[in-house]
């Protein structure tokens, strides 16, 4: 399964790019909107080099060149190789994204534990609209509202940008610091803008599972509080959480697009949007090609992790 | 009781983190060289700048051409005069088809070797071996570069083509004792460029270049000790950058400026005219190939509204001679009507005694029952002209011309003018430093923009004649007819002017290119006048 999808994904890659009209080069001569003279569009096209061969044939030097590992130059950043503009890029977004999805999961996932249990009580009855609305807003509207706020006006934050670039890169302390500061809003927005689902998913999960019989026999017979809410109740609670943990991590790569933009982060989001304005097929197919590997890789990880959780999953295996 | 405190806590030592970082990190103006503030600037919306200073690739990093690399001459496109970088003077003899330049005597490249004629005909050289290279279509045109001494180049053209000139002037000049070890310059990843220009390359990363000052520029040791390109992807976070001080210069459209960004002494802006924004009609088309359909769409339209919708007001209307003005003003044809005249009741008549009659849609149709609706076709996201094409389609609907909105994604929109598949679109002017190049492409029947596929023999005729001489009167004899062919022929109707984008601010440095002092176009992305700008400046004391 895990290769057949792989294979479609790959296949889908090659395919679409090449649906898109016009060629690089044509879309790098409209970039200049007249100030590029015809010999530099044509310079242009011999540069990018352009094969004319037939699709099946592209098609057969794509799938070998990817085997091969090789992912051809980037049209946009001729000559860059486009595995270094990934490599450059790739952290960025994982650090980022990465970090605040995880947050977001276990804080969400906490936070639905402690509301379900205390049901009714002040912070189940305002945190679940709030939340909801924060999260009903576009994240990129709520970005840009925090640019606007927390970075131009009352300048708590910086505006945009991965790090302050006065400060020389690498591993030196001001760096590091100045890394977490600028992922500071752009973390907030993708945190606010998921953390809504992962509570109230989490809180509707348990109010269900504290409705069974057996926690209210446990609890009869005395379980400790920590040990009935947590043992008992979110440990069954919790297996949707982790079906949409996966989906979230899969897609940590390439949900956040609109955020690396309004923040002109250096992540991989933006390079992906870079690269379809610029019809840059090898990197559109490279970011392509990631996302699609890290929605499999996810989904492989959680299977196997579910199997550890569940115990029914196993037997089921077992028996089957 | 335990998820809660578990949560607090952790919020707590969050919100403790990032005071300790804010606190950490106060200064986000960046470190003084020689107490002399960085200049900040941001070489237009280019999103993550590619570690790579190759002249002869279409995407090198901003500043290549100009702080590194450098061409023989640049000639001024706002006001006049030519600007020397490596090339001194030259003259024409040989009937105008030999062009000798005498180069710097005192240029060296950055790491240390003189600058020699060996360096010039080497790098034309390559680029006829590399046809990928000539970015400039040289070698269509010349047919020889050689070195005459030292500090001597001559190149023999093909044929008389005087206005060839700024091609050969704008070639970017590379070490040959370098670029011949690099094969094909095209495929070259250049990190660590050697050069000419003012500026070194001390750092770079996908979000800011830095450069410093090289002491031995043989104009002359650089005022602006050390400069910070910095990338933004969109206009919004640049112009909040501009907005805070954060920038002392960008090129970019910002609405309501006067509220944004020059709301203080220190923000300034000049927005020069840098070619003319054209409805081109498609004269393939049977209807707009027709005179009076483009004379009544020309009366038609006010573009001072246009103007004001589409730009904020920046831009002017364009004028009927077709020239840039007030760049152009020289070669103005006094017989010209001065400006457009918006008459939609004047519009409606030409129709009508052209024999269309309106239908029962409110449209005019001829005699066969062809309806006067187009198709205009524009790229969405290119929001001053899109929102242009939807006023343009408003006020042709007022007289009887049905006009649609037709998007097209950037790569298809070239592929389409290229290819002459359009009815209407709006697009650019190829403009130069004289009105002979924005005419040469949009008129010329073999001219490169000439998508509306105009053919006049006069036209071509006087350009041809404009191209083979160096006399300054017969040049304006040739320009006032290609004026008045424009203006009365009307190929395509211009709207109004495209701008160079440009804002500023004299906080920390002063002598910036102005409308009273216009040495060069002031913009900080057309490549490479803003070296020309970095040497004008002087640092606030």
């Amino acid at each position: 399964m895990f290769w057949l999808a792989l294979w479609a994904a790959v296949t889908i890659n090659f395919g679409l790019p090449r649906l898109m009209p016009g060629n690089p080069a044509e879309a790098m001569f409209s970039k200049y909107k007249g100030t590029m003279s015809p010999a530099g569009l044509h310079a242009l096209e011999l540069q990018f080099g352009f094969s004319n061969k037939p699709l099946y044939q592209q098609y057969g030097d794509y799938l070998w060149s990817l085997v091969t590992g090789h992912l051809g130059l980037s049209f946009s950043n001729y000559p860059t190789p486009v595995a270094e503009i990934i490599r450059q890029s790739l952290p960025w977004t994982i650090g980022l994204v990465g970090a605040a999805t995880i947050l977001s999961v276990l804080a969400g996932t906490a936070m639905g534990i402690y509301i379900s249990w205390k049901r009714g009580g002040i912070l189940d009855t305002i945190l679940p609209p709030i939340t909801m609305f924060l999260q009903a807003v576009p994240y990129f509207w709520v970005a840009m509202l925090f640019v606007y706020f927390f970075g131009f006006r009352w300048s708590w934050f910086p505006m945009n940008h991965g790090y302050d670039s006065s400060l020389t890169t690498g591993w030196n302390g001001p760096f590091v610091a100045s890394v977490l500061y600028h992922a500071a809003l752009p973390g907030l927005t993708i945190f606010i803008g998921s953390f809504s689902g992962w509570m109230i998913g989490m809180r509707n999960n348990m109010i269900n599972t504290l409705g069974e019989d057996y926690i209210v026999f446990a609890e009869a017979k005395g379980v400790s509080t920590a040990r009935l809410m947590f043992m008992y109740a979110a440990r069954n609670a919790i297996l949707p959480q982790v079906t949409g943990f996966a989906i979230a991590i899969g897609n940590v790569v390439s949900g956040s697009i609109l955020t690396e933009i309004v923040f002109s982060y250096p992540g991989i989001g933006n390079q992906l949007n870079n690269a379809v304005m610029n019809d840059d097929y090898p990197l559109i197919q490279a970011c392509f090609l990631i996302i699609a590997i890290s929605v499999l890789l996810a989904n492989f990880i959680v299977d196997l992790l579910y199997a550890r959780l569940d115990p029914r999953v196993r037997t089921g295996e077992a028996t089957a | 009781m335990l998820a809660n405190k578990r949560l607090w806590g952790w919020l707590a030592s969050g919100v403790g983190a990032a005071a300790a970082v804010t606190a950490a990190v106060v200064s986000p103006v960046s470190a003084a060289t020689e107490n002399q503030p960085v200049l900040q600037m941001a070489p237009g919306v280019t999103g993550n700048f590619t570690d790579n200073f190759n002249p002869f690739s279409g995407s090198a990093a901003p500043g290549t051409n100009g702080f590194i690399y450098q061409p023989l001459f640049f000639i001024n496109n706002v006001g006049s005069g030519t600007y020397d970088f490596l090339g001194k003077s030259y003259k024409w003899s040989n009937g105008d088809k030999t062009l000798t330049v005498n180069l710097q005597q005192k240029a060296v490249w950055t790491d240390g070797v003189p600058f020699t004629s060996a360096d010039v005909v080497y790098t034309f050289d390559l680029i006829k071996k590399y046809p990928a290279a000539d970015t400039q279509g040289i070698w269509s045109t010349i047919s020889s570069v050689k070195a005459a001494g030292k500090y001597q180049v001559v190149f023999q053209f093909k044929k008389v083509d005087t206005a060839f000139l700024q091609n050969i002037f704008s070639q970017d000049i590379v070490p040959q004792h370098v670029w011949s070890k690099l094969g094909d310059p095209t495929k070259a990843n250049i990190t660590q460029p050697v050069g000419t220009g003012p500026y070194t390359v001390s750092s770079f990363s996908s979000q800011a270049i830095k450069l410093t000052a090289n002491p031995k520029y043989y104009l002359g040791n650089p005022p602006v000790k050390a400069i910070q390109m910095n990338s933004y992807n969109s206009n919004d976070d640049e112009t909040l950058a501009l907005a805070k001080n954060q920038l002392d210069w960008a090129g970019i459209f910002i609405p309501n400026i006067q509220k944004v960004y020059a709301n203080t002494p220190e923000h300034k802006y000049w927005f020069p005219p840098s070619n003319v924004t054209m409805l081109y009609t498609n004269l393939k088309d049977p209807l707009l190939s027709q005179l009076p359909v483009r004379e009544a769409i020309s009366y038609g339209l006010d573009r001072t509204a246009l103007a004001k919708t589409a730009e904020d007001g920046y831009v002017a209307a364009a004028s009927p001679s077709g020239l840039i003005l007030p760049n152009n003003n020289s070669w103005l044809d006094p017989s010209v009507p001065k400006s457009f005249t918006y008459n939609q009741q004047k519009a409606i008549s030409i129709l009508q005694q052209a024999g269309f009659k309106k239908d029962s849609n409110g449209i005019f149709a001829n005699s066969k029952g062809q309806e006067l609706a187009f198709k205009l076709m524009v790229v969405p996201g290119w929001s001053d002209w899109d929102s242009a094409a939807s006023l343009i389609a408003t006020q042709l609907a007022k007289i009887g011309i049905k006009v649609t909105v037709d998007g097209e994604q950037d790569s298809a929109y070239t592929a389409d003018l290229n290819n002459r598949n359009f009815q209407m679109a709006i697009s650019w002017t190829d403009a130069g430093p004289n009105p002979y190049y924005l005419f040469d492409n949009f008129v010329d029947s073999k001219g490169f923009w000439n998508v509306e596929g105009f053919k006049s023999p006069t036209v071509d005729a006087a350009l041809n004649d404009f191209a083979s001489t160096t006399s300054m009167a017969k040049q304006k004899k040739d320009m006032y007819t290609l004026e008045k062919t424009v203006a009365t022929q009307l190929p395509s109707i211009p709207l109004f002017y495209a701008v160079h984008w440009n804002e500023y601010s004299t906080k920390n440095f002063t002598g910036w290119p102005t409308a009273s002092n216009p040495y060069t176009q002031p913009d900080p992305y057309e490549w490479p006048s803003p070296a020309i700008v970095v040497m004008h400046l002087k640092p606030v004391q």
